[in-house]
């Protein structure tokens, strides 16, 4: 899908001197009535960069994406798009691209005058915009239904228009909300595939909004997580897996359990329900994360460190099955690839061992940025 | 079987009804169509015999044609105001909050609670005072006043159906406020412009109770001056004024579907 990419990039070199943040949020709230629904939010994201925004349903990755794009005015704060202070500006003077989540192809016109749409309204030469509509049908590999109109199109290749039709005007920000939510799971890996591929083609900024945190952590360079409305952290996938900075990034991102609790003074974490994990961390109240793949079954060898467990949940997912045990009073969830036949069942007994050098510790109220 | 039996029963019931609906509704005219044929001197059913006499007397009768050229005249006038108003209303209603929003939505909304003979007598009395019965006015306003808050309807049911998602990706795609109405609303809304634009016109063009308070300078509209024939007279010529009637009708539906539909091609 990178056919003609070329000449986006050489366009994009002439820009590349005005500055590297091409898209710039601080301090945005945005307020309905005493809803709050995007609450002090500053980001950015740099010249080529794919900034993901991701969290939980309502808590304002939409508004703050619809802010961008100028179809909501921030109650406060400002948003500057390559430099330049945006936060009035109606949304036809705004440099960015928008892929809807309903991809909203206008149903009266074929899919080349989509294409040509932007670009009419920019007053390009008609010569100059036929070439470049089909380039864009040539790098989203649809040159062949140039003349279908939407309602004759798959979603998927509604889709890929609806993004052609936004790249064609060359977009200082290309912005996504949700734009694989339509799509069933196997359509929806490979269109990730495919939009990244281009997006990285072209090289041209994004940002992205999704509920799907591995959707974030295979597409993004970085991920802003929100969280009723408020920034939680902002890092790239391997840091926010990796060192989440609060619980609620923890459990949102890869089924961690968080265990309330306190380190003792030998460095021991004991939590509430008096479940123990030997460590030397620092003391003090907190939370401990423990993620899926730290917990396993205990081998014959190990039968000192292990623990017993009581199977509460038991999810068959094929190539796992996911298990939620009761732990010391505790509830952790593990997965495990069990042989065929072998799947433990609500109120089996477990022994299991945890890895407890890569468990972190989070103080409670832990100090924001 | 048996809902198949139902269904079937149902299906056949209904489509007999339809007919036979459709078949009063359209009875009359056609019976006026045909006795306009006639040959002898009275309207009958059969008609005797087959003429165009009575056409031909009809494109003779100075009064009759005039008071065509009015009526057509008036009621394209009306179905454009109408339009234009109309969508400028039923768009402020759709899109904005404004002071007295309710009240102009219920004024759309509520059939007209005046009879149409007093809204008749009340223009009557407003333009006498305002010294201008003998203008058009009168019988424009008149006909507006019945014609709009159909129009306001018919096009605030279209807005509320439209998806405004597709406007807002027009406008992320550089299109100002009104390109977005010109390329996007508009085209997008055609059929219930169509509609509006024809009930209009209709409206305005088969209307006879306001009419005949508004006539001026002489000028009567058909409606008024076929009420005004048939009380002396009843020849088969107002059959033949009435199927031409129902004829120019036709055409102007013809015409607001070519020409509003045109729009879509460009
Ligand atoms: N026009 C509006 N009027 C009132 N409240 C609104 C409006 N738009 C959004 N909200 C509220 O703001 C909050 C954030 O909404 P938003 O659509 O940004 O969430 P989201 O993160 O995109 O959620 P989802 O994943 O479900 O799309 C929600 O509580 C929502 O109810
Ligand atoms: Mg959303």
């Amino acid at each position: 899908m990178l056919a003609s990419s070329k000449e986006y990039e050489n366009m994009e070199d002439t820009a590349q001197d005005v500055g590297d943040l091409v898209v710039q949020l601080q301090s945005v709230s945005r307020h309905y009535g005493e809803t709050v629904a995007v609450a002090n939010v500053s980001l950015d994201a740099r010249r080529g960069e794919l900034v993901c925004l991701l969290g939980p349903s309502g808590c304002g990755k939409t508004t703050t994406l619809r802010m961008v794009a100028g179809f909501v005015e921030p109650t406060s704060g400002t948003i500057s798009i390559n430099s330049i202070n945006m936060t009035h500006q109606p949304p036809y003077r705004r440099d960015t691209g928008m892929v809807f989540q309903s991809y909203a192809l206008f149903p009266h016109m074929t899919v080349a005058e989509n294409i040509a749409f932007g670009l009419e309204n920019l007053k390009w030469p008609r010569a100059e915009r036929e070439s470049r509509v089909k380039e864009m049908l040539k790098l989203v590999e649809l040159s062949h239904l140039a003349q279908r109109v939407p309602s004759q199109l798959s979603g998927g290749q509604q889709q890929r228009i609806a993004l052609a039709r936004a790249l064609a005007m060359r977009p200082a920000v290309l912005l996504l909300d949700e734009p694989f939510s339509n799509l069933d799971a196997q359509l929806r890996v490979r269109m990730r595939e495919e939009l990244r591929e281009v997006i990285r083609g072209v090289n041209v900024t994004t940002l992205f909004v999704t509920h799907d945190q591995e959707e974030a952590l295979t597409m993004s360079d970085r991920i802003v997580v929100m969280n009723s409305g408020q920034v939680e952290q902002v890092g790239t996938p391997g840091e926010i897996y990796e060192a989440p900075a609060t619980p609620f990034v923890a459990k949102f991102i890869g089924w961690c359990s968080l265990l309330q609790g306190t380190v003792g003074a030998d460095g021991t974490f004991a939590s509430i329900a008096g479940l123990r994990l030997a460590g030397k961390w620092g003391v003090g109240p907190g939370t401990a994360v423990i993620r899926p793949e730290q917990i396993k079954l205990a081998t014959d060898g190990a039968a000192g460190q292990s623990l017993s467990a009581r199977v509460v949940q038991s999810h068959y997912y094929g190539a796992a099955t996911r298990l939620v045990l009761d732990v010391d009073g505790e509830r952790l969830t593990m997965q495990e690839r069990f042989p065929f036949g072998r799947h433990p069942t609500h109120g089996d007994l477990l022994s299991i061992t945890i890895n407890t050098n890569e468990i972190r510790i989070l103080p409670s109220t832990p100090a924001k940025s | 079987m048996r809902s198949d039996f139902t269904d079937s029963a149902m299906a056949v019931s209904g489509a007999f009804i339809r007919a036979s609906v459709y078949a009063m509704l359209a009875l009359p005219a056609i019976l006026v169509i045909v006795s306009s044929f006639t040959s002898g001197d009275t309207m009958k059913f059969p008609p005797r015999g087959f003429s165009l006499r009575w056409y031909q007397k009809a494109v003779e009768n100075e009064l009759f044609m005039s008071a065509l050229w009015t009526s057509t005249y008036v009621a394209v006038l009306v179905a454009i105001i109408a339009l234009v108003t109309g969508f400028a209303g039923a768009f402020a209603i759709n899109r904005f909050s404004f002071p007295g929003k309710t009240f102009v939505q219920g004024l759309a909304f509520s059939p007209l609670i005046v009879p149409a003979v007093v809204l008749g007598i009340g223009l009557l009395q407003l333009f006498a005072w305002l010294d201008l019965t003998q203008t058009i006015y009168p019988l424009l306003l008149g006909h507006l006043v019945l014609a709009i808050p159909y129009v306001v309807r018919t096009i605030l049911a279209s807005l509320t159906l439209h998806d405004r998602v597709l406007e807002e990706a027009a406008m992320n795609l550089r299109a100002t406020p009104l390109q977005v109405i010109r390329r996007i609303t508009l085209p997008l809304i055609l059929p219930g412009l169509l509609s509006a634009a024809i009930f209009a016109f209709v409206t305005s063009f088969g209307n006879a109770t306001v009419s005949v308070f508004l006539t001026y300078g002489g000028n009567v509209t058909l409606p008024v001056q076929i009420f005004a024939y048939v009380d002396t007279s009843y020849d088969p010529l107002v059959a033949a004024v009435s199927s031409i009637m129902i004829v120019v009708t036709l055409v102007v539906i013809w015409a607001i579907e070519r020409l509003i539909g045109a729009e879509r091609v460009a």
